[in-house]
């Protein structure tokens, strides 16, 4: 591998997650995003050699993705989008702090993780390692669905705070 | 500070209906709706779809390394419905390869592990046949039988005698005549392998190439995700995704048809394939009985997993298979598939390497997923009797396979002429096979082994599969 190709494979490998939560957010479904994101790593690697060592590679790869997600969508036309095009437009566009610092924010989260309650992060297990879903969890616990949902809402609020008021100790 | 300037617990009521995919219609436009109106409630939204997606990626991270180089995991699933599988190794897999190349030391020339052989009659090679080998560049020749190789990329390819096949690199090889059924983890992107008149280039699937014998032509079929064929001849580029098929001969490639309207494909090639072929079937019930209850609660019970153990309560999975459409006389031979996972209930260190049997029912007794218990389970033994095992009377030991201590990952399952007799005998009706733990614990609490029923949101079934002998004309 040459010197570029090398710096185009770290970068590809560095973005698989975020380019993931980014298709996922406009698409809003897991295997979608999946599809989408396949994609976009054939496209990319076809472009590899427009790709220049030391420019914003993310940015590149997210307009890369965006144009995925469009084809996508355009050849499910008949299919419900969950967004409207001008909104995904603006989504799309909408600057994602989250996209940086990603190997603290990682680390950020174990440690959110480790502080939940025992309670709160076995239902996380539950969600996230068993994917058990959600109805089954609420009738587990013997609530209605959609209080589970909202619990699981405020678990990943939680984990959010945590995780950017950990970043603001690390980064004054 | 600035009041919000919508609803917010409206909104996180819409974003969770995006989590879970169950959205309504008019959900739908409420939330494009205040997503168009407010910037501060589309950050909320992208807070919580990349807080969704990572958890999704840092759950399953542990798995990684079952996707790494040169480790000695079992053949992966091919199941592709955990997304965080493959982008998990696609990422540590690429970060390997790039770190492979960057510190490759000069004598490191091997890139590929002979993982199995099977029934091989290998002709004058160049290279190590045994299976466990490592690999460097050279060229396997396969005269009969099959051989999996799995590539340091990840890339795992099947060669179907005969067969040529030229290793050049971990994400290179040719494939001079024969067959090639090849998996392609995302971690392989790029994984190419050249044929004489076309390079199929992979972006993570599963699909075959074959070569046919007289007129050379590449044949390509992909079964999951994507592939390129490329002609270098004429320069045309085909993709080819799941179900799409195509052919490249010396001067012109076909275009890409459906699995269903290639009326010019040839049958199978390779003498393995050519007079027969493999039908699978997964359970279409399953369930383990001896469950165990504290004060009337379940203990130590999984949804997705069906459990076996042999301890104070010994516990057996019951798999239930519809063989209804199957005539007896097609069945050539036969295998069964189960795939471990960890259950986390006990501890391996008090099972040593454990013996499992299968066991086929004799008589086709009816039993109900949701409600087989001790009291009603076919050939479970009565209390008193639980000691000396399932009621053999009524069963036939199909097969036995065994797990060493520690292990709790993997394919496992039996293979043969007692499976092939015993489906023969009951094709055409829906069979039983019940799967028990022969090793005791030493103590109690040992280990609870599991695999996955047809309810693991990711690991494939318990499967039958059966080649089936091709009727005569």
């Amino acid at each position: 591998m040459t010197g570029a190709e090398k710096e185009f494979v770290s970068e590809l490998t560095d973005w698989q997650n975020r380019l993931f939560g980014y298709l996922f957010t406009l698409l809003g479904n897991v295997h979608d995003a999946r599809d989408v994101l396949q994609e976009t790593n054939l496209v990319l690697w076809h472009k590899m050699e427009d790709f220049q060592t030391g420019t914003d590679f993310g940015a590149w790869a997210r307009k890369c993705a965006y144009f995925q997600a469009l084809a996508f969508l355009r050849n499910r036309k008949r299919d419900k989008h969950l967004f409207d095009d001008d909104l995904l437009a603006l989504l799309a566009d909408e600057r994602i702090e989250l996209f940086d610092n990603d190997a603290e924010r990682r680390l950020a989260l174990r440690d959110c993780l480790a502080q939940l309650p025992d309670k709160q992060r076995r239902l996380l297990d539950l969600r996230y390692k068993d994917e058990v879903p959600v109805k089954q969890l609420a009738n587990d616990a013997g609530k209605n669905e959609s209080a589970m949902k909202m619990i699981l809402m405020r678990i990943r609020e939680a984990l959010h705070t945590c995780i950017e008021s950990k970043l603001k100790i690390s980064q004054p | 500070m600035k009041p919000m300037d919508f609803d917010k617990n409206r909104l996180l009521e819409l974003i969770a209906g995006v989590l879970e995919e169950d959205l309504t219609d008019a959900d739908r436009e409420t939330l494009n709706s205040m997503l168009r109106k407010s910037t501060e409630a589309r950050q909320v939204y992208l807070q919580h779809t990349h807080l969704h997606t990572r958890l999704h990626l840092d759950y399953t991270a542990g798995q990684v390394t079952e996707f790494m180089p040169g480790a000695t995991s079992p053949k992966k699933s091919s199941r592709f419905s955990g997304i965080q599988f493959t982008i998990m190794a696609a990422a540590a897999c690429l970060v390997l390869i790039a770190l492979f190349a960057l510190f490759r030391p000069s004598e490191m020339n091997t890139f590929v592990t002979l993982e199995q052989a099977k029934s091989v009659l290998w002709e004058n090679n160049d290279l190590p046949t045994t299976e466990g080998a490592r690999l460097g560049g050279g060229t396997l020749r396969v005269a009969e039988g099959l051989v999996t190789l799995r590539f340091d990329s990840g890339a795992e390819v099947t060669l179907e005698a005969p067969a040529e096949l030229t290793l050049v690199d971990e994400m290179h090889c040719i494939l001079l005549s024969g067959a090639a059924v090849t998996y392609v983890p995302d971690s392989a992107i790029g994984f190419r392998i050249k044929t004489p008149y076309a390079d199929v280039v992979d972006f993570g699937t599963r699909f075959s190439v074959k070569i046919d014998p007289t007129s050379n032509e590449t044949y390509t079929q992909v079964y999951e995700g994507l592939v390129e064929v490329e002609h270098p001849k004429t320069g045309k580029v085909a993709s080819l995704r799941a179900g799409e098929r195509n052919s490249a001969g010396i001067d012109s490639m076909s275009e890409v048809l459906q699995e269903q309207d290639g009326s010019d494909w040839p049958a199978t090639i390779g003498p393995a394939m050519r007079d027969s072929e493999w039908k699978s079937f997964e359970t279409n019930k399953d369930s383990y009985v001896g469950r165990a209850f504290i004060d009337n609660v379940e203990v130590h019970r999984s949804e997705t997993l069906l459990l076996v153990k042999n301890g104070t309560v010994p516990r057996y999975s019951y798999l239930g298979f519809d063989l209804r459409d199957l005539a007896p006389k097609q069945i050539a031979d036969a295998n069964l598939t189960l795939n471990f996972a960890p259950t986390d209930f006990g501890f391996a260190s008090l099972v040593p390497d454990a013996t499992f049997s299968v066991y086929g029912l004799l008589a086709n007794q009816t039993w109900n997923e949701d409600s087989i218990n001790k009291g009603n389970a076919p050939a479970f033994p009565p209390n008193r009797a639980i000691r000396n095992g399932l009621d053999k009377s009524k069963l036939k030991k199909l097969g036995s396979f065994v797990i060493e201590q520690g292990v709790q990952r993997g394919e496992f399952g039996i293979e043969g002429e007692a499976l092939a007799t015993f489906l023969h005998e009951h094709a055409g009706s829906e069979i039983t096979l019940i799967v028990g733990r022969d090793t005791k614990e030493i103590e109690r609490d040992g280990l609870v082994h599991g695999f996955a029923s047809r309810r693991h949101p990711k690991l494939a079934p318990p499967t039958l599969l059966i080649r089936l002998e091709k009727a005569e004309d």
